[in-house]
């Protein structure tokens, strides 16, 4: 008897070190507008957003960074603001960047298919500490493009961002 | 009444000399921005600032062509094999990289396409128009040094 009720307290001691339970989520943002700011060359560009986080809206009322035990990206939608304007780009690659954390390279497509609306981008397999990047007060999307042609204007780019957080349980 | 304006006309001063002191600062930390060519010369690497970091990525290529498939050039060494078709060109091999002063960058990593590897690098400016870029793992001591040219010179 003693020694189930030992084996029982071990156990639960071994479960409380491992962090606890935790709930998986999906959230998706609301679209994010990316610039790239003209006129722009063809070869290399890039398109910006300074993204606000914002747990509140993505998570609900009293969630922080701290509640987060993993963030991991399940989605990238594009699309161009103007549809005639995604024909002009080879291929793109998407990066999260944010001050005191490693610029992560979460997803790619090359190359972009023809007369496509929008694209979903390959998403990168290993993603690695995501979820530091939500203890920042902003995280800032950063779209490279490879443009097959000169364009003489901004070209914005709208991008929709699922995630998929591991909660900690409250 | 005399000493209030000569401590007003001190403290005057002292926020010019500051605010030129940051604005000399923040000229001298973008520095790095531009266009610059390895010594191999075999491509060129556009730093730029984003947020508060620079990060530079390829935006010529000697031979932008993979001579096997005659397709565009790609990341195929990437250890992460879901991103090994991620075009070259426009490729971030340099990242996150902060102004310490003294001109020198740090904090950063370089990335080699030829081999996959990413380094722990800095980069001290010998002038306006070359960068001493220093990859190395764990200890600066062990690590390799190239000479980075700017593609226009900055007179």
């Amino acid at each position: 008897m003693k020694k189930t009720y030992f084996a029982y307290v071990l156990l639960l001691l071994v479960a409380a070190a491992c962090g606890g339970p935790t709930e998986s989520v999906e959230r998706q943002t609301d679209t994010l507008l990316l610039t790239a700011e003209g006129p722009l060359y063809d070869g290399s560009n890039t398109a910006t957003y300074t993204w606000p986080v914002d747990l509140n809206t993505l998570l609900g009322e009293g969630y922080t960074a701290a509640d987060i035990a993993k963030a991991r990206i399940t989605g990238i939608r594009i699309t161009a603001v103007n549809p005639d304007n995604l024909s002009l780009i080879n291929d793109i690659t998407f990066q999260l960047a944010g001050s005191g954390v490693a610029m992560q390279k979460v997803g790619f497509l090359n190359p972009l298919p023809a007369n496509a609306n929008s694209v979903d981008l390959v998403l990168a397999d290993e993603q690695k500490g995501l979820e530091a990047f939500f203890g920042l007060k902003e995280i800032t999307l950063v779209a490279d493009l490879n443009l097959i042609q000169e364009f003489e204007d901004n070209l914005e780019l709208h991008a929709q961002l699922t995630f998929n957080f591991d909660l900690k349980s409250k | 009444m005399k000493k209030t304006f000569a401590l007003l006309l001190a403290l005057t001063f002292a926020l010019f000399a500051q605010t030129d002191s940051i604005h000399s600062q923040d000229a001298e930390a973008d520095l790095l921005v531009g266009v610059w060519e390895p010594s191999h010369g075999r491509a060129r690497v556009k730093i730029d600032k984003i947020a508060d970091k620079y990060y530079g990525k390829i935006v010529w290529l000697k031979e932008p062509n993979d001579p096997e498939k005659g397709t565009p050039k790609v990341d195929k060494n990437n250890p992460d094999e879901s991103m090994r078709e991620v075009a070259l060109k426009g490729y971030r091999i340099l990242k996150d990289f902060t102004y310490k002063g003294k001109r020198e960058w740090a904090d950063g990593t370089i990335y080699d396409p030829e081999n996959g590897n990413t380094y722990s690098c800095v980069i001290k400016a010998t002038d306006d128009n070359t960068l001493d870029i220093r990859g190395y793992i764990g200890v600066k001591t062990f690590g390799r040094t190239d000479v980075w040219k700017r593609v226009a010179v900055k007179k």
